[in-house]
């Protein structure tokens, strides 16, 4: 068990409030969310009474954005205000040795995308806590919600690297096991795995979280594509829809704001894609099929909630079926094309459109039922305002079949004509360039694919790393104003480490070419940018 | 019965060939060089011979269907009853079956005669003619005319029957819109009053003449396209119908503009909307394809009048020259006045197809539409995506306008998601003045984004110039000298970047700039601009200094 534990430090990631508990006390009213939530309700209070107090004493000098990263000397603090005065932190370790070297603003990104997704969801923590003062809602969706997204992190290598996973195995042979075995599982599941997480570390410098990988299009198809939306968005009769397209994992199409796409794109590649559905019939799907999953789910939920409510004397009455939209390998493809879950509940009890998934819009809050079909590789999510539902004006039903009669067809032959022309998950490998476009203003980005980013020297990847944050540095210094930059650096290992920054758009590479020169270098990013980037980056 | 097959050479009939067949009655028409024999008892058994430079085509015998009466006597099938007709360059024969009021079509394949339906009759009294490829059945009891188009598999009517009009040459003026057809005679005028619709006198000829004995005329008839899109709900099949008329092909261009702008305007639904810009798109590729469609040169004249044959009203200021030159032609009585027309003739003919093609559509549809539709942009949009995709498919090209006009209308009705990826995926074309658009719509809708896709869009384009003066109005002076230089652009006006520079109060950005500038531009040096610059820069210098 101390062994196990040890994993425990690795990771540290809570929630708070800072208006809440103000009194003595009180204080643990401020805490929404604890990772993990076994851990001693003192350390909890410790770590984020080092946070309160050092976003109140940054507070003096910079009343608009306080801390925003503590470098102690074995772990990192990040701190993200995700809405006035709630307040994400996460700890981190740091270990050169074993690879735990982070970029702060990648962190930082992990803790904007569970948040973003969290409003999607459920709305703003903001109006929760409005809603029901005493935070118990709040906490009882939060806490399943992020447990259920970084339990995306969750590196199932059981197998390879730990004498667990051999253990394991064995279990498994053993036909008497049957009932411990999976006892077991759970266990380790929540104790071990679980706590195994992988979150982005300089491995991942060439991808940009909280962006959108689009596909390229043929003009032909773009405009079908378009006549698609068109079709889709009325698929609601008089009552205009909203609709986002993914091939894959890219992004086809989108009538969504640029950040209500982000967050609806990264929970569809999350979840919902046919790759995101078809990862769930893995090898390691009767793993999570077993009943831990909701052991896991009634123990991060409760446990917590029940230590602070029996400090409150709260009643559990309202601890009501609390959705958890992020719950994995709960989206199953239809008869009809269209994807089901009962994470909402069941068809059967209740309205009929109770039991279909809801998100909040950003841009325009309004709730919006959403419906996913699936053709092969294409996925088509469609939002429709709840409120024309509820009204009466609409029946989901219907729509549904609306679809399936007007669009079905056209879906096919785009997914047939998309297909034709993909050329599979290194299609936007470009010889000799490990890179990461980012485009800042339509929060898009692309990359090398990962299979070629691992073939970079680890060195190459830390000088990146590096240089990134050096950038991240920059940029958040020159605030709102866009700042060109142009950095070219040769690391220890002869690799070429470049970034370019022009008005929103990033470009990072690494060229591991140790006999280029300077200028050789220079040429390359500007060949790299005439012909990739339509000439963004203008290299002298 | 003896057949003489003959050829009439100068005046005298030489016999060429002699075949033997039992024969009741035969028919022939000039149309269709073609005689059909018929034999039998009831008289339905035919041989065909058809008349062709080839020499005599013997075409298989074939037997017609008729209906049994009540009281099983067999009925004959008389010459009258058969009328052979020309649609499409397709030889039909027609055959009335009184006892099952149906009018069966045979159509002659080379070497095969194959039924290919029935049409309801309603009268016992029956005539056909045949306008500009149109199956005309004269219902003569009832007094109307039942109009079919053979060229699609449907046999449902063109539209509902129809009255035959007299309608006088200057026929615009005493027009009523209940008007089928017109029938016009130069003599016609004194004595128009007294004409009555099918008379006993009266002899149809094929394909669209009719003599009435009576009054001493030879009628000729006449399709007034818009009674007949006036009385069709079928928008789509209407538009089908009338890309496919060629007599008139003016007049049915201007009546399926006015058709494809009505739907929108009224607002259908984008389903039906579509299919009705597919007919005209591919109508418009496929005689493009065939030949048949010509870019007229005078396009200003009647581009003028796009409202033309949308509403009753215009109709007298339409150029409806066409109607009355073909009358006057084919009017025996009235060949003194042909020479009159025959300019205005050779114009109006011109126009051999009433195919739209796509620059048209945008200019007398959509741009005609938008001020009224602003409200709706969002359907409009609708369309306007499925009118791009009708045109993609047919591997057409449009007018850059109407790109610039869906800038417009998406950013109207803020939908940026859509634009970029209208832009990106180059739905919209890139050009000069779409670029412009997007920089105006960003501007207007404070979207840096938007503006950003312009900007883009002109580098992309390398029009530097415009370039670099966007930049600079942006305030990204540094960026735009610095792409000046790059590729050596002098054509900005250099006071730009320094005016840019002074303003941000930037020295240094200041001294930078007029010492790229003096190696860009030769002889900056010595232009005032550089001494005004350089005076301002040591002056507020030495004032910081002191």
């Amino acid at each position: 068990m101390a062994s196990m534990s040890s994993g425990d430090e690795s990771l540290r990631l809570c929630a708070f409030d800072l208006r809440r508990g103000q009194t003595e006390g009180q204080e643990l009213d401020k805490i929404l969310f604890f990772y993990p939530a076994e851990l001693d309700l003192s350390t909890q209070l410790s770590v984020i009474g080092l946070s309160e107090g050092l976003i109140t004493f940054t507070r003096l000098f910079s009343p608009e954005a306080a801390c925003e990263v503590i470098e102690a000397e074995r772990h990192s603090h990040v701190f993200y205000e995700a809405e006035p005065d709630i307040w994400m932190v996460m700890v981190v370790e740091k270990n050169k040795e074993t690879g735990a070297i982070w970029r702060i603003d990648a962190l930082r990104r992990v803790l904007k995308e569970v948040h973003s997704l969290f409003v999607m969801f459920h709305g703003s923590i903001r109006a929760l806590i409005e809603k029901e003062p005493t935070g118990g809602l709040t906490r009882s969706l939060l806490y399943p919600f992020i447990t259920d997204y970084l339990s995306t992190f969750q590196k199932w290598s059981l197998s390879e690297d730990c004498c667990w996973g051999k253990m394991l195995k064995l279990l498994c042979r053993m036909p008497s096991f049957g009932f411990v075995q999976n006892r077991i599982f759970c266990y380790l599941h929540d104790f071990f795995v679980g706590k195994k997480l992988q979150l982005p570390t300089f491995r991942e410098t060439l991808r940009e979280r909280g962006t959108v990988q689009m596909l390229t299009l043929a003009r032909d198809i773009a405009v079908e594509v378009q006549s698609l939306v068109q079709v889709l968005d009325s698929c609601a009769g008089s009552l205009r829809c909203h609709s986002m397209i993914l091939f894959q994992d890219l992004l086809v199409s989108t009538t969504l704001s640029a950040d209500d796409t982000v967050d609806l794109f990264t929970f569809a590649v999350m979840r919902l894609t046919s790759k995101a559905l078809s990862s769930d019939a893995s090898s390691w799907s009767y793993l999570r099929k077993g009943p831990g999953s909701s052991e896991i789910s009634s123990r991060s939920t409760l446990a917590p909630i029940g230590s602070i409510d029996s400090l409150h004397s709260r009643n559990g009455n309202d601890m009501h079926h609390v959705i958890r939209p992020l719950q994995n390998d709960k989206w199953t493809k239809g008869k009809d094309g269209f994807l089901i879950t009962d994470i909402w509940g069941l068809e059967t009890g209740g309205s009929p459109d109770s039991a279909i998934p809801t998100i909040w819009l950003q841009q325009t809050q309004e709730r919006m039922y959403l419906l996913a079909y699936q053709h092969n590789s294409l996925t088509l999510l469609l939002l429709m305002p709840t409120n024309a539902i509820v009204n009466g004006d609409l029946s989901v039903s219907a729509v549904k079949q609306q679809v399936i009669e007007d669009a079905s067809l056209r879906i096919l032959k785009i997914e047939e004509k998309i297909s034709r022309g993909w050329g599979g998950e290194n299609t936007y490998h470009i010889k000799g360039y490990r890179y990461l476009v980012v485009d800042s203003d339509m929060e898009l980005s692309r990359a090398s694919p990962s299979g070629k980013v691992t073939t970079l020297a680890k060195e190459s990847l830390l000088a990146l790393n590096q240089l990134r944050e050096e950038v991240d540095l920059e940029k958040s210094r020159a605030k709102r104003q866009e700042k060109d930059m142009e950095i070219c650096i040769r690391a220890k290992n002869n690799v070429w480490v470049i970034a370019r920054v022009t008005r929103g758009k990033e470009l990072y590479m690494a060229l591991e070419k140790g006999s280029d020169t300077l200028l050789d270098t220079t040429d390359a990013v500007g060949r790299f940018s005439n012909r990739y980037c339509s000439g963004a980056f203008l290299m002298d | 019965m003896d057949l003489f097959a003959c050829d009439s050479m100068l005046n005298s009939l030489r016999l060429v060939e002699t075949k033997k067949a039992n024969v009741n009655w035969y028919t022939y028409t000039h149309e269709t060089r073609l005689v059909l024999l018929a034999s039998g008892l009831q008289c339905k058994t035919f041989n065909g011979f058809q008349l062709s430079t080839a020499g005599v085509v013997r075409l298989p015998r074939f037997e017609m269907t008729m209906a049994r009466s009540e009281s099983n006597s067999k009925p004959i099938l008389s010459a009258g009853d058969l009328h052979l007709v020309t649609v499409y360059g397709r030889i039909y024969c027609l055959q009335v079956d009184r006892e099952a009021m149906l009018l069966h079509l045979y159509r002659f394949y080379r070497d095969a005669v194959v039924q290919q339906g029935s049409l309801p009759i309603y009268s016992s009294k029956l005539s056909v003619n045949v306008v500009d490829n149109l199956l005309l059945v004269h219902q003569i009891d009832a007094k109307v005319v039942i109009i079919y188009d053979l060229f699609v598999d449907s046999r449902a009517p063109v539209s509902a029957p129809l009255p035959l009009l007299w309608r006088g040459y200057q026929g615009s003026d005493t027009s009523s819109q209940a008007a089928n057809k017109e029938i016009e005679s130069s003599e016609s005028s004194t004595s128009n009053e007294n004409i009555l619709m099918y008379e006993d006198g009266w002899t149809f000829l094929v394909p669209d003449l009719i003599l009435d004995q009576t009054n001493k005329v030879l009628w000729k008839i006449h399709l007034d396209l818009e009674a007949i899109s006036a009385s069709s709900s079928d928008r789509t099949s209407l538009l089908e119908f009338l890309q496919r008329r060629k007599l008139e092909a003016n007049k049915a261009k201007q009546l399926c503009l006015g058709i494809a702008r009505d739907i929108i305007l009224e607002r259908r639904p984008a389903t039906q909307v579509t299919q009705a810009i597919d007919v005209l798109v591919t109508a418009y590729s496929y005689s493009v394809k065939a030949g048949t469609y010509k870019e007229i040169k005078n396009e200003k004249a009647t581009a003028s009048t796009p409202t033309a044959g949308a509403s009753p009203d215009n109709e007298r200021h339409r150029p409806s020259g066409s109607n009355i030159d073909e009358d006057v032609e084919m009017n025996l009585s009235s060949g003194s006045k042909e020479n009159m027309f025959c300019a205005n003739e050779q114009q109006e003919s011109q126009l051999s197809s009433p195919a739209i093609s796509p620059d048209e559509l945008y200019k007398f549809v959509f741009a005609s539409v938008e001020e009224m539709m602003v409200e709706e942009s969002e359907y409009l949009v609708a369309i306007i995506t499925e009118f791009l995709r009708s045109i993609s498919a047919e591997k057409l090209k449009v007018d850059l306008n109407i790109y610039v006009m869906t800038i417009r209308l998406l950013a109207y009705s803020k939908r940026f998601a859509e634009l970029s990826l209208f832009t990106t995926n180059k739905i919209i074309e890139p050009s000069k003045e779409v670029a412009f658009q997007l920089l105006e719509s960003g501007r207007q809708n404070q979207n840096i984004k938007v503006r950003k896709l312009g900007l883009d869009m002109l580098r992309q384009l390398s029009l530097h110039h415009d370039y670099i003066s966007s930049l600079v109005q942006d305030g990204y002076y540094l960026e735009a000298l610095r792409y000046a230089q790059k590729h050596k652009v002098t054509s900005v006006r250099s006071s730009l970047f320094l005016e840019a520079a002074f303003a941000s109060n930037d020295l240094q950005h200041l001294a930078a700039i007029l010492r790229v500038l003096s190696e860009l531009i030769p002889g900056f040096k010595e232009t005032s601009e550089y001494y005004t610059f350089y005076g301002l820069l040591n002056d507020t210098s030495s004032s910081v200094a002191v």
